[in-house]
């Protein structure tokens, strides 16, 4: 078991990648480490085929946070810290940065990436509704070329990215908004501090005369992988914003969790709750 | 706030160990090492209760690298463990109890080999069927765990006042109600190490690691060795937290090495990781406490009838002792006429239970603090009004029979105080006016109709109380006496050690202030010897919060011996005629009608050119206890110590989540010593029952545990407890040095109960089960009840 792991530093994006496709099969990335060492220490049997441990948590050009072409171009290796303390972030995209102060403790924020975060693919990893409120896309790197897909393309099933294995996650690319979108995130874990969501969501919205022009919503830790809802964001527009409009949205939600999750020994709980922190959110929002 | 009595006692002073700890030089079991030392990993089954029909290591011990492979066949003495009864196996050998018992010990010098091995061992078993419901454990046809028993009753505590009967006829209200509460793991930051290293003398072992009773654990490891008990050196390493956790488990852990040890020769150490940790250590008792009281409509309480059931697990442990101070305490610090209590331990194959801080008394004041305040509402009584009434006054007749009147009676204090200081009259009326029936659903719809949409604000406030009477160290558990060593040295440095040992509490820091006090130095002046069991005598456990009251006695008798013998010489030597006191303070010695002066080095350095004997031993045994087990009448303790709580919630309606705004704590723990050290015990206590409170359970399915880590079982982190308001109301004791006596376990145990009377104040609805997790506020049922 001590043996079983070569590690591999890399400092170059080039380098990794090329690595990655002699090793395909083998070899698997770790950024901050903060989900793979736990399956390591687990000894999950996914990583039974795995020999190579690839790291690329300190490769300069994952690490950045730049503006271009109206596009936020967020590096895959950023701490959450990093994201939380970026100006850029602050400014464009406020309901990442709520989502990712949540993350966790200090300790895990200093270390653990927003890619990692998105390739582990935990059905209650909270930075990831925000990203799809912001309609993101994401490139993904490999030897043989580049591929540009919108985020929710390859949130394929939990634990399960249509990343493939030779593969990096290396941008995220966030169009820069407009500034008059309302907009929340919410987290409720068991406790406070270092705490697994039980339910996240992410809300933007955009109303004139009490109208609504566009809405977004994502939910995390309510589906089998974090999830915008498109079909009842369309049937929102231009619709009087009510609280028996807020209501039903909240019930709609409710129902299309249930119809795609089924009853389980969590759905007592969950459902009510859904709905009421929902519609206390939107009725906040507006 | 320095009291000018003293010139130590009563201060803030960081504790003697505190340096090390926060530059990470402390050494805890597993930071040290042994030339050759040998690791090792232990082998469970998975099965719940079964009958071992052969253990074969025969390939096992093939695997290379591999020194020793060690079962119940090697143990030299006795095979079975038990403070109080002898049933739990060091290593099993005729049959499993609990998923947590240990078959085999692999002794390697690497893992990959080590892990070989233990795959390799085979093990044959019956599979028996198991019983997990402890409130069914003395129903007929369920399994006997311990079948030589006949019975699955571990022990049975009956308390029997007054007429029962009557009290109920003389009662214009009769309320009935069910509590239960969780098992709860200690959550000590450091997993269990123990390390045993073999002597250059015949069948001697030193023992190194995180023990908590190095006494209690010498006795074991003797026996099972079966060596006498001056063979067994128990050294304690640094103590990473224990909570009352390391007791048992560290014992077995202890023998088990040392057997091992003996076989290869070789120092030899068992480390938990975390999961074994949880697994195999014994947790709080869960309890399904039955109360019914009977009250007339002045709201005086007439009877109590109370019927307790407390799971102990596969093994009797301390359930004997925990249950017997929960009969002591089950009314609360309340007078009741006529009581008739029953509490009873049981078998079954869940995880053992035991000492944990607390020690039976979370569980009750939870089950009584919750009544008292549902009792006054349903009187139109506040909770106050209704405490002062019925609640414990000097000379008060508690329900064993004692009289209250040898200490000051201070419930009325503490509770005044806390009172005044959280404005609880107030807000408590302010909060319950704000309550609204809650709009959740509670017939189970999953889809809620518009009218059960809260709009306004769904954040709730409440404001709860709880108040206790605790009696202080063992009791009529057993002998309770202890010892403390001093030596001063000729340039006034002074060497202390006791026969308590340091649990990561600050009792190191506590002796010494009580040394220096006496001494007239400064406690950094003291080095408070390493816990080594051949240097002092047995003095018992460190448990029941009796460090300070029985320890620091015995400390503050051996400084008060070398003090007479300085006085004494120096009286001689000055000419100042027997009736002559003199003063010692700031490392001076001096009597003030003459202006005679000395520093304490030089009179140190006089004493030892003169072959005066500066080394003494301080001996404390505490004053004698009662009880009658028929009947359960009798002085049960020495002496009590008080506390009430105040707890200030914010319930979040729409999830169910709370966060504990505000806890107001006041303690009566007598004289305050170390003001630092008091003050971080209600810090800690406090958040522990916090966790109790809201959110900590160790879930059990098929006598399995199912949160073996601290990703599933949750403790309060720093952002989970909001302030933590700590106070002291000071009487000093009669008993105890400079009248301290106990604080340790009241700061935990009002906290849940105050959390759940605040939650009640919040949403105008009671609950009755620990933890008041999400669950449990949204659904009625906590996620234990759930899953289930
Ligand atoms: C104590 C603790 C608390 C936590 N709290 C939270 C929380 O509150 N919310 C939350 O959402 N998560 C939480 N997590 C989970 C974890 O911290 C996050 O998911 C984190 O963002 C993972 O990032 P990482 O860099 O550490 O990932 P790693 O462990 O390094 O990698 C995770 C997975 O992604 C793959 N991977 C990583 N980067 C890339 C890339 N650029 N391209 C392709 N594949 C990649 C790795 O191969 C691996 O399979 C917590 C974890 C711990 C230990």
């Amino acid at each position: 078991m001590n043996n079983k792991y070569t590690f591999h530093k890399f400092i170059e994006l080039k380098p990794a990648l090329e690595f990655m496709n002699q090793n395909s099969e083998t070899s698997r990335i770790i950024a901050g480490g903060t989900d793979i060492l736990i399956e390591i220490r687990k000894e999950d049997k996914n990583l039974n085929p795995i020999n190579h441990i690839i790291d690329i948590h300190d490769i300069p050009t994952l690490r950045k946070i730049k503006i271009e072409n109206n596009f936020c171009i967020l590096g895959a290796c950023c701490t959450h810290s990093e994201i939380s303390t970026s100006k850029i972030i602050g400014e464009y995209f406020p309901v990442l940065k709520m989502a990712v102060d949540k993350i966790g403790s200090p300790q895990i924020r200093n270390v653990a990436t927003i890619g990692g975060n998105i390739c582990n693919l935990a059905a209650c990893a909270d930075s990831i509704a925000p990203l799809l409120v912001y309609d993101v896309n994401v490139r993904l790197c490999s030897t043989t070329g580049d591929r540009i897909v919108p985020l929710e393309k390859i949130l394929l099933k939990p634990y399960i990215t249509d990343v493939q294995p030779d593969e990096i996650l290396a941008e995220i690319l966030l169009p820069l908004p407009e500034k008059n979108w309302k907009y929340c995130f919410y987290k409720l874990g068991r406790r406070s501090g270092v705490s697994i969501s039980r339910l996240s969501y992410a809300i933007m919205l955009r109303s004139e005369n009490n109208t609504i022009q566009e809405v977004r919503f994502a939910f995390g830790a309510l589906f089998s992988v974090p999830k915008r809802l498109y079909t009842l964001e369309k049937e929102l527009v231009h619709q009087t914003i009510s609280n028996i409009l807020w209501k039903d949205v909240s019930r709609k939600v409710a129902s299309k969790i249930l119809d795609e999750t089924g009853v389980r020994w969590s759905t007592s709980y969950k459902i009510p709750v859904i709905q009421q922190l929902l519609y206390k959110s939107l009725m906040d929002l507006t | 706030m320095k009291n000018d009595k003293f010139n130590v006692v009563g201060k803030e002073l960081p504790r003697t160990d505190a340096y090390e700890k926060v530059t990470g030089r402390a050494q805890y079991a597993a930071d040290t090492s042994f030339p050759d030392l040998c690791i090792t990993s232990q082998k469970y089954v998975s099965l719940a209760h079964g009958i071992i029909k052969k253990i074969d290591i025969s390939e096992a011990e093939k695997v290379t690298g591999i020194k020793a492979i060690i079962t119940a066949k090697d143990i030299p003495g006795k095979q079975l463990s038990g403070v109080i009864k002898c049933d739990q196996p060091v290593f099993s050998f005729d049959k499993i109890y609990c998923p947590a018992d240990v078959i085999a010990l692999v002794v390697g010098t690497e893992k990959d080999s080590i892990r070989k091995a233990l795959s390799l061992i085979k093990i044959e078993t019956e599979e028996l069927p198991i019983l997990t419901e402890y409130t069914k454990a003395l129903q007929k046809d369920v399994p006997l765990i311990h079948p030589e028993n006949k019975s699955n009753l571990i022990n049975h505590y009956p308390l029997r006042k007054g007429d029962i009967e009557k009290g109920f006829r003389e009662s214009d209200l009769i309320i009935e109600r069910t509590f239960t509460t969780p098992a709860v793991e200690h959550a000590y930051i450091e997993p269990e190490c123990i390390t045993a290293v073999p002597d250059f003398r015949r069948d001697v072992y030193k023992i190194f690691g995180s023990v908590q009773n190095p006494f209690t654990c010498r006795r074991l490891v003797a026996t099972v060795m079966d060596v006498p008990l001056t063979n067994i050196h128990i050294i304690q390493n640094e103590l990473g937290g224990s909570f009352g956790g390391k007791d048992d488990t560290m014992d077995i852990l202890a023998a088990r090495a040392c057997v091992a040890c003996k076989k290869v020769g070789k120092p030899v150490r068992i480390r938990l990781t975390r999961e074994e940790s949880i697994v195999e250590s014994y947790k709080r008792h869960p309890y399904t406490m039955h109360y019914k009281v009977g009250v007339s409509h002045k709201g005086i309480l007439k009877a109590m009838k109370i019927d307790i059931s407390a799971d102990g697990g596969a093994y009797a442990s301390m359930s004997p002792f925990v249950t017997w101070r929960s009969v002591v305490q089950a009314t609360g610090p309340y007078e009741v006429e006529n009581v008739c209590t029953d509490v009873r331990a049981v078998y079954t194959n869940n995880p053992y239970t035991g000492a944990f801080r607390g020690f039976g008394s979370p569980q009750i004041i939870f089950a009584q603090e919750s009544l008292m305040d549902e009792i006054a509402e349903k009187l139109n009584m506040s909770p106050i009004e209704f405490r002062r009434l019925n609640g414990y006054k000097q000379n008060s007749q508690t329900a064993s029979g004692q009289i209250l009147s040898s200490h000051i009676v201070s419930l009325n204090q503490v509770m005044e105080k806390a009172i005044r200081e959280s404005d609880f009259n107030k807000k408590y009326s302010i909060y319950k006016s704000e309550v609204y029936p809650t709009q959740i659903p509670t017939k189970g719809e999953l889809i809620l109709s518009d009218e059960h949409f809260t709009s306004g604000s769904i954040i709730k406030n409440g404001i709860g109380l709880a108040c206790s009477f605790r009696g202080c160290s063992l009791g009529a558990e057993g002998v309770d006496a202890t010892s403390a060593l001093i030596s001063v040295q000729k340039d006034g440095s002074v060497y202390l050690i006791s026969g308590l040992a340091e649990n990561g509490q600050g009792l190191r820091m506590t002796f010494s202030m009580v040394a220096a006090e006496v001494l007239g130095i400064s406690p950094n002046g003291i080095y408070y010897l390493e816990q080594d069991t051949s240097r002092i005598a047995d003095g018992g456990p460190t448990v029941a919060s009796r460090s300070t009251l029985v320890g620091g006695e015995a400390v503050k008798a051996a400084a008060d011996i070398v003090r007479e013998r300085i006085e004494k010489m120096l009286i001689s030597e000055w000419d100042l005629g027997e009736e002559a006191t003199l003063n010692f303070a700031d490392h001076t010695i001096y009597h003030d009608e003459t202006g005679h002066k000395i520093t304490f080095m030089e009179a140190c350095n006089k004493a030892y050119m003169n072959g005066v004997n500066l080394n003494a031993y301080g001996w404390f045994k505490a004053p004698d206890v009662d009880w009658n087990e028929e009947v359960g009448q009798g002085p049960a303790y020495f002496t009590y110590v008080y506390g009430c709580q105040i707890a200030e919630v914010e319930v979040n309606t729409g999830s169910g989540k709370i966060f504990v705004k505000t806890i107001t704590a006041v303690h009566d723990a007598g004289r305050i010593i170390n003001r630092l050290g008091a003050l971080g015990q209600i810090y800690g206590g406090v958040s522990q029952g916090a966790g109790y409170g809201i959110m900590e359970e160790v879930i059990v399915k098929n006598a399995e545990i199912k949160n073996v880590n601290f990703d599933e079982y949750l403790i309060p982190t720093s952002v989970d407890i909001g302030e933590i308001k700590a106070f002291f109301v000071e009487n000093p004791d009669t008993f105890g040095p400079f009248g301290g006596k106990s604080l340790g376990e009241p700061t935990l145990e009002l906290t849940a109960a105050a959390i759940n009377n605040a939650v009640a104040n919040a949403l105008g609805k009671r609950f009755y089960h620990l933890p008041l997790d999400l669950e449990q506020l949204i659904t009625g049922k906590t996620l234990h009840q759930i899953k289930r």
